[in-house]
């Protein structure tokens, strides 16, 4: 596996612009059978950032995101994440890409059989393929270990034998994260991570993954129906309406209850 | 004012009986006839059933008490019958798990090997194992080895079936979360997508083996191993005591199969 994550922006001098730009997304358009959801989008991420894309309900977040890992196929536009010319690219650079972004669903979506471990594990598949990946009681002593310290790391490790379908909702996101970080992902694309949590979870998991993404120099992207969540987790907030980008701006200069008007939520 | 009502109820009540056209009641009529004539291509008779009671206790009391002579070599044979079951299930579980993974609707995506893999199990399914017992006893010779042949065979048809419903039953997000990892849709399928479908497996599987153990008896008759072809000689030989303690044994072995099934569906269900 390779082992990036170190050299990454920890405490860089370097100011955000003068940063590498890691995911650029330049006039991305998706219809689904006879509706437009996204027109016109276009963005810039860089390295070691914090983004928040906002929205109001139905406008085309998750469609975004989905589409920023070509796990919804765009129409049209350009993509470029991690230097690879995404959707140019095929199955096997493809899976190259996919490996090195980690992507947290608004549901969990772990194996519910398979113990918090196995799940954890299931992150480095993109590395090591075959049976000795499929099952924590299979893999080499090393990747055990490695997978016992993400769970570690969001501090779940006292249930790591645990099935999955046994696991409260935060705690289920939090072996969702581990997954993500054995990955040792250069960018963690997140869909609403805690909307189907209750709010003290909610905001527990939030700042463990935000804090984590920091001291690991992970860039974020994350979408999110609060904006309180959104200001505080993000250095940039972009926000979509009408199928493009109309707000890109930095969270420090941004005002919650200005945009809860702007972007008006039912 | 009354009156008035009930005439208008009386125009809108449904009749009993849909309205059907005459050609389909002249289908209909073709259908019935036919189930009548039936009984006599089936060679249904009274007079006959009336006539077989008494034949019927006249074996009992002859085959009464069941023999015990040669119980050691009937009970080898019964195990013998057990083991092509168990082996003939086994391997037809390994190697129609491949062919399930092919022929689940969307999950490798090559229609091709779709239509390949779905065109093999029904083939397998839909020829009766004894005819497939009848086969392999021309090609790998009479014994054991041909049963057990039938029985995997006969175990690909049903278990490939049904691990592919299972497998398309599945939820699709944990999988699909994987390959959005990087991980190739094998190792998707491996780490996700049988996990899901494992209780759903195991219930086939034990399936297979009580419908197993059930043919398994009978393939002896046409000399693919186990206890059928001792059956078959001491009813041929009118040596009713032994052959009802060989019908015995076989109770025995299928209702111990059967309730090993369901004490171990159970347990699967509960945990
Ligand atoms: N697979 C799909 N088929 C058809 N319409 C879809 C599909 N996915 C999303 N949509 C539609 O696209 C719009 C945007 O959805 P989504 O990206 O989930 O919005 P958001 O995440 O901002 O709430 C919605 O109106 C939704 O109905
Ligand atoms: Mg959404």
């Amino acid at each position: 596996m390779s082992q990036v994550g170190s050299e990454a922006g920890q405490g860089s001098p370097m100011s955000i612009e003068q940063r590498h730009i890691v995911l650029q997304v330049q006039g991305l358009s998706k219809r689904f059978a006879d509706k437009t959801v996204l027109e016109d989008i276009t963005f810039d991420i860089r390295q070691g950032e914090s983004v928040a894309l906002i929205g109001s309900n139905g406008v085309g977040k998750s469609t975004a995101l989905y589409c920023c890992l070509r796990l919804i196929e765009p129409e049209n536009g350009r993509i470029q994440l991690l230097d690879q010319n995404l959707l140019g690219v095929k199955a096997k650079s493809l899976r190259m890409v996919r490996r090195e972004v980690g992507f947290i669903f608004q549901k969990h979506n772990l194996v519910p059989r398979a113990c918090a471990l196995t799940n954890v594990l299931h992150g480095a598949l993109g590395y090591q393929s075959g049976p000795r990946q499929w099952l924590h009681c299979l893999t080499k002593s090393k990747n055990r270990k490695r997978a016992y310290e993400m769970l570690e790391r969001v501090g779940l490790n006292h249930i790591a034998l645990q099935r999955a379908d046994k696991l409260s909702g935060g705690q289920s996101q939090r072996v969702a994260i581990a997954r993500a970080l054995m990955q040792n992902p250069k960018i963690i694309m997140a869909d609403e991570p805690v909307a189907s949590l209750d709010p003290i979870a909610g905001e527990a998991i939030m700042q463990l993954f935000f804090s984590l993404c920091k001291s690991d120099g992970i860039t974020l992207l994350f979408t999110s129906h609060n904006i309180e969540h959104a200001l505080q987790y993000s250095d940039r907030v972009l926000a979509i309406a009408g199928g493009k980008i109309t707000l890109d701006a930095c969270s420090a200069e941004l005002d919650a209850a200005d945009l809860n008007q702007q972007y008006h939520y039912g | 004012m009354d009156n008035v009502r009930n005439q208008r109820s009386e125009d809108t009540l449904p009749g009993r009986f849909e309205r059907t056209s005459s050609l389909t009641f002249i289908l209909y009529f073709i259908a019935l006839a036919f189930v009548v004539w039936s009984f006599t291509g089936a060679g249904w008779s009274f007079s006959a059933l009336g006539q077989g009671v008494p034949a019927m206790l006249d074996f009992l009391s002859r085959a009464w008490p069941p023999s015990t002579d040669r119980l050691a070599a009937v009970g080898l044979s019964i195990l013998e019958t057990f083991q092509m079951a168990l082996v003939g299930t086994l391997v037809g579980i390994v190697l129609s798990l491949p062919l399930a993974i092919l022929g689940a609707k969307g999950l490798t995506g090559s229609r091709s090997l779709y239509f390949l893999s779905r065109s093999i199990v029904a083939l397998f399914r839909t020829v009766p194992d004894l005819v497939w017992a009848l086969i392999f006893v021309i090609t790998v010779g009479l014994g054991p080895f041909a049963g057990t042949l039938a029985i995997m065979v006969d175990t690909i048809g049903f278990c490939g079936r049904f691990f592919a419903e299972a497998m398309e039953d599945v939820d699709k997000a944990p999988s699909e979360a994987l390959v959005a990892t990087g991980a190739k849709r094998l190792d998707a399928i491996f780490a996700a997508v049988i996990p899901a479908a494992m209780p759903a497996f195991i219930t086939t599987s034990l399936f297979a083996l009580e419908k197993a153990t059930r043919s398994s008896v009978i393939l002896g008759l046409v000399g693919a191993g186990g206890v059928g072809i001792e059956l078959k000689v001491a009813m041929d030989f009118f040596d009713y005591p032994l052959a009802m303690s060989i019908i015995v044994m076989i109770f025995a072995l299928v209702l111990a199969v059967e309730r090993l099934g369901v004490w171990a569906r159970k347990k699967i269900i509960e945990g």
